[in-house]
């Protein structure tokens, strides 16, 4: 029994050849044989079917030869399906398209708000996070029109719809209004039993729009309603609107605007948050990065002070059960930097940046309390998580479900402490009085 | 058919080697708690090189002498041995002689004056000492040349003159005279073109033996360096030199090269390239396990190590043996230039490594099976340039590859002058006009092109040949299966890297027997008053090489 070592060698190659062939090469595809889905559409059309509609990137347009054109449109390709499901709609819509269509690239996933009220995202996402394909870190948006959204929100600083949609989505860790709302997230928290989802808000801006009020009576009432709650000597947001996609006071050729979030209770959506409140979102959830925040001069009124802030350590919470009823203690500890002081009084001074610190520290207090509240009270819904450190007051898995925290939610309390420091301010040393 | 079944059931059924080892190499103290084992005793002679034939003795009778040398040299047919008859007086009496070189092999001015000239004139003057015999009188009196022998045998006078050598034959003794009187053409001392370096001694190896030994012995200055010669070769019998410094390398070692130069049976010896190949552990690794150096500082660094080093004459490559892995990696400069420069020029080489094994198979496995991992920019710039592209990737690749090894042969064989016009196909043709014949997409020629560099960029050679046979088999299992592909040629490859030895030594020695501290005195390079240990995987006598604090000066 003496092979040459050779021998051996080539039928260790045979075997390994024969089998891998057998077992390999079955998903094998070429760059060039697929499209890519950059966007997803969901809108309602009945209980059962949905359009659906896939926004895919046209790869030669984006290529440098015709970056040139100007045909930017042509960057995209749009197209709608109606159908019961994203993956049978995906298997549909390939009968018009030569290359096969691939999910492995969409970066947003919108919802109508219709679907999202009445509770049936689920039934759309479901079949998602079965294949492979889908990226589990897609941004999940809500938009009044999901076709209309991604029909109209072109790119118009780059030619890539792709990178268009994934930079807009990263935008909250400079402006801290929206959040990271991935598909992941969301699955996992609206299976969650100590935290409620939350998605994106995303709406076609309105060129040229006045900024009034008026179209928005609900949220109009909301905004009294909250100025009423508030006692008249904390200092407010200075900028009183509703600040929320779509009625942003922005004018803009850049159509797709995304403020705010949309708030749900399972996967059902049971109200919004505007920017203001989705920055107290991010600051009580310790996402927050940083954020330039204008705060009212605590001096001399109608001018505001502009900061820099920052978030450099995760909340701490602490979260008491009293008969059933939580009391949840927030410590949030910000740090800022004096970015513009309008009304020139030198801050700088010592005494001076205790009185602005102490606004501040009341200013950031309230809208975290309102925000709470608003959570609590009016849509019964943890998105901040609290779940997760009442928690550990339970022995067992069982007693904890049994607490049911998600129902005892709309029973809490809250008190915020605000640990504010402002460290730095800027290149300037004392400020001297315009003459 | 049945041979075939036995094999699958070899390797599928695991069944346990049996456990007689080769060689390990071990450390010398536990060598010699063992003395009864007897495959741990270290012989004390050295092995007598064996004679080509059966020891013919010399005659008495000259003219029987010149009649064998005539025949052994085949005379009237060989045109370049030289055979001169001469006479010697001694107290009065005329003897003859005759003395036999080869033409131009030998230094002619040594045979004109130290020989010939005392030979045959100064012979006749008289002498006031008591020499009584012809020998006495020939070898303290007339030859004049320091390397003389005395022989009583044909073959020994043979060795001798076929080695650059004279002998001189009088009558009436059955002696011969032999004197080393090598003068060939070779090499001067030159730059070593292999292992250039901008820091550090710019000379190289040659290809005579005693030249290449005296470079070492230069560096090195130390009396322990042991110059021991071992013939190789059953007809050539080339003189080869293993070289260590007794106090420092493992005996074991020195033992088990000795064995294995010594006992290899071979006509002709050319270069260690052979020698190489005969006597290392296993000839079917894609890798060298045996590393060669034309520079004398590297080898001289080796041997201050403990390890061994083999020269053969008509070489200009030193052996040096055993090595790991890490060897491969390093050049002769990461001894001379400070440490952090030779950290980044290693991390960089290490890149170069897998960017030469394994750049084409990755991006196969990822434009094909894994296009999620592309960012969406760089993916759809692909899928671009590959729309008008009509082979598969894999074709693909496998073209490029193949023509720019073509190119790489092609650049070897080609004469200096016409050389540029390589570059030009080479660049033109291949690269320019293959994409815009839409034969190869332009993505391509970036990942051949740093495949190649990488390559280029591994310091030892055989090991950068080894990588560029294994980089088709990784393009193939990329192509096959994907990342799992890559997966599984990875652990083969690791296993057979693990299962390497080189002359006992483990191939990756300070990480797969850990030794403590392997990355930061192996593969990252200190300081160097923190180097003060030699390699512990070799094992050496004396495993310090410089006291825990080398910079005195600094203690105040």
């Amino acid at each position: 029994m003496i092979v040459s070592n050779f021998k051996k060698i080539i039928i260790i190659i045979l075997i390994f050849i024969i089998l891998f062939s057998l077992t390999g090469c079955y998903d094998f595809t070429e760059v060039d044989e697929l499209t890519y889905i950059t966007a997803i559409g969901v809108d309602r059309i009945d209980d059962i079917t949905a359009k659906i509609t896939f926004k895919m990137i046209v790869p030669r347009s984006i290529s440098q030869e015709s970056s040139n054109s100007s045909n930017l449109n042509k960057s995209s390709l749009i197209i709608t399906v109606e159908e019961q499901s994203i993956l049978s709609a995906i298997n549909m819509a390939n009968t018009s398209i030569s290359k096969r269509m691939n999910l492995s690239h969409a970066k947003i996933l919108v919802f109508s708000k219709d679907i999202a009220q009445k509770g049936n995202i689920s039934k759309y996402i479901n079949g998602l996070d079965r294949s492979k394909e889908f990226r589990p870190d897609a941004y999940v948006l809500i938009s009044d029109n999901a076709e209309k959204f991604l029909t109209i929100s072109n790119p118009i600083l780059e030619i890539n719809p792709s990178k268009y949609y994934e930079l807009l989505m990263n935008s909250y860790k400079d402006t801290g209004f929206t959040t990271n709302s991935i598909l992941f997230n969301f699955l996992y928290k609206s299976k969650s039993l100590e935290i409620q989802p939350v998605a994106i808000l995303a709406e076609i801006g309105t060129l040229q729009k006045e900024f009034s009020q008026e179209d928005n009576n609900d949220s109009n009432e909301q905004s009294k309603k909250n100025n009423e709650e508030k006692p008249s000597d904390k200092p407010k947001e200075p900028f009183n609107g509703d600040l929320k996609a779509g009625n942003l006071p922005v004018e803009s050729h850049a159509q797709g605007e995304i403020m705010g979030l949309a708030v749900f209770k399972g996967t059902k959506m049971v109200g919004k948050l505007n920017g203001y409140e989705t920055r107290s979102y991010l600051m009580t959830t310790g996402q927050f990065e940083k954020s330039n925040i204008s705060i009212p001069d605590p001096l001399k009124p109608n001018h505001i002070v502009g900061l820099r802030v920052k978030q450099p350590h995760k909340p701490k919470i602490k979260i008491n059960l009293e008969n059933g009823r939580p009391h949840i203690n927030i410590k949030i500890m910000l740090t800022a930097d004096i970015q513009s002081i309008q009304s020139e009084i030198d801050y700088e001074d010592e005494n001076k940046l205790s009185i602005l610190q102490d606004t501040a520290k009341i200013f950031f207090k309230t809208n975290i309390l309102n925000y709470l509240n608003k959570t609590s009270k009016e849509f019964e819904s943890d998105i901040t998580g609290f779940g997760k450190y009442a928690k550990n007051k339970f022995i067992t898995w069982k007693d904890w479900e049994d607490f049911k925290w998600l129902d005892k939610y709309k029973d809490a309390s809250f008190s915020v402490d605000i640990d504010m420091k402002i460290k730095r301010t800027g290149f300037i040393r004392r400020t001297i009085l315009t003459r | 058919m049945g041979r075939f079944v036995d094999v699958i059931k070899k390797y599928v059924f695991f069944k346990e080697l049996p456990s007689s080892e080769d060689f390990i190499l071990k450390e010398p103290a536990y060598e010699y708690s063992q003395v009864d084992d007897s495959s741990c005793k270290i012989s004390e002679n050295q092995p007598t090189p064996k004679p080509k034939e059966i020891k013919i003795n010399i005659s008495k009778k000259i003219s029987e002498n010149i009649d064998y040398m005539k025949k052994v040299y085949n005379m009237p047919l060989n045109s370049d041995i030289v055979l001169k008859e001469i006479e010697i007086t001694f107290k009065g009496k005329a003897y003859k002689a005759f003395i036999i070189f080869f033409d131009s092999f030998t230094n002619s001015t040594f045979i004109n004056q130290n020989l010939l000239t005392p030979l045959m004139l100064l012979s006749s003057i008289d002498i006031k000492s008591h020499i009584n015999t012809v020998s006495e009188f020939v070898e303290k009196r007339l030859i004049s040349y320091n390397q003389v022998e005395k022989t009583n045998n044909f073959p020994d006078a043979i060795n001798m003159i076929n080695f650059g050598g004279c002998a001189v034959f009088i009558d009436t003794i059955a002696e011969a005279f032999l004197c080393d009187v090598k003068g060939w053409e070779h090499r001067t001392v030159g730059r070593p073109n292999t292992e250039m370096v901008i820091r550090g001694p710019q000379e190289g190896f040659v290809e005579v033996l005693r030249i290449n030994t005296a470079l070492l012995r230069k560096i090195l200055m130390d009396e322990d360096l042991i110059i021991e010669n071992v013939y190789v070769g059953e007809r050539s019998r080339t003189p080869c030199a293993i070289c260590y410094i007794n106090s420092l390398a493992n005996d074991r070692l020195v033992e088990e090269v000795r064995r294995r130069v010594s006992s290899v049976k071979i006509d002709y010896l050319f270069d260690s390239g052979e020698l190489e190949q005969l006597i290392e552990d296993n000839t079917y690794l894609p890798n060298p396990t045996i590393l060669s150096s034309e520079r004398p500082d590297r080898t001289a660094f080796f041997l201050s190590q403990g390890r061994v080093v083999i020269l053969v004459h008509g070489s200009p490559f030193a052996l040096i043996i055993p090595i790991v892995h890490n060897d491969l990696i390093e050049t002769a400069e990461d001894f001379h230039i400070r440490f952090p420069y030779v950290n980044l020029l290693k991390f960089i080489r290490f890149l170069s490594l897998f960017l030469a094994l394994l750049l084409p198979g990755l991006y196969i496995a990822i434009t094909n099976y894994h296009q999620e991992m592309i960012p969406t920019d760089l993916l759809l710039s692909i899928e671009v340039s590959r729309e008008k592209v009509p082979f598969p990737t894999i074709l693909e690749i496998l073209i490029m590859e193949i023509s720019f090894e073509l190119i790489r042969e092609a650049g070897i064989r080609i004469p200096a002058p016409i050389g540029p016009t390589l570059g030009i196909i080479g660049a033109l043709i291949l690269g320019e006009a293959a994409v815009s014949a839409s034969i190869v997409s332009p993505i391509l020629i970036i990942i051949v092109a740093v495949t190649g560099i990488g390559s280029f960029a591994v310091p030892n050679f055989s090991l950068a040949f080894g990588f560029r046979i294994l980089r088709f088999m990784y393009i193939i299992l990329g192509a096959i299966a994907g990342f799992f592909g890559i997966t599984f040629g990875l652990f083969v490859h690791g296993i057979v890297f693990a299962a390497e030895k080189s002359f006992g030594v483990p191939f990756i020695a300070p990480f797969a027997p850990k030794t403590s501290h392997a990355f930061f005195k192996n593969f990252i390079r200190m300081p160097i008053w923190k180097q003060d240990k030699r390699p512990d995987f070799i094992n050496p006598k004396d495993i310090r090489r410089q006291p825990k604090i080398s910079r005195l000066w600094k203690k105040r």
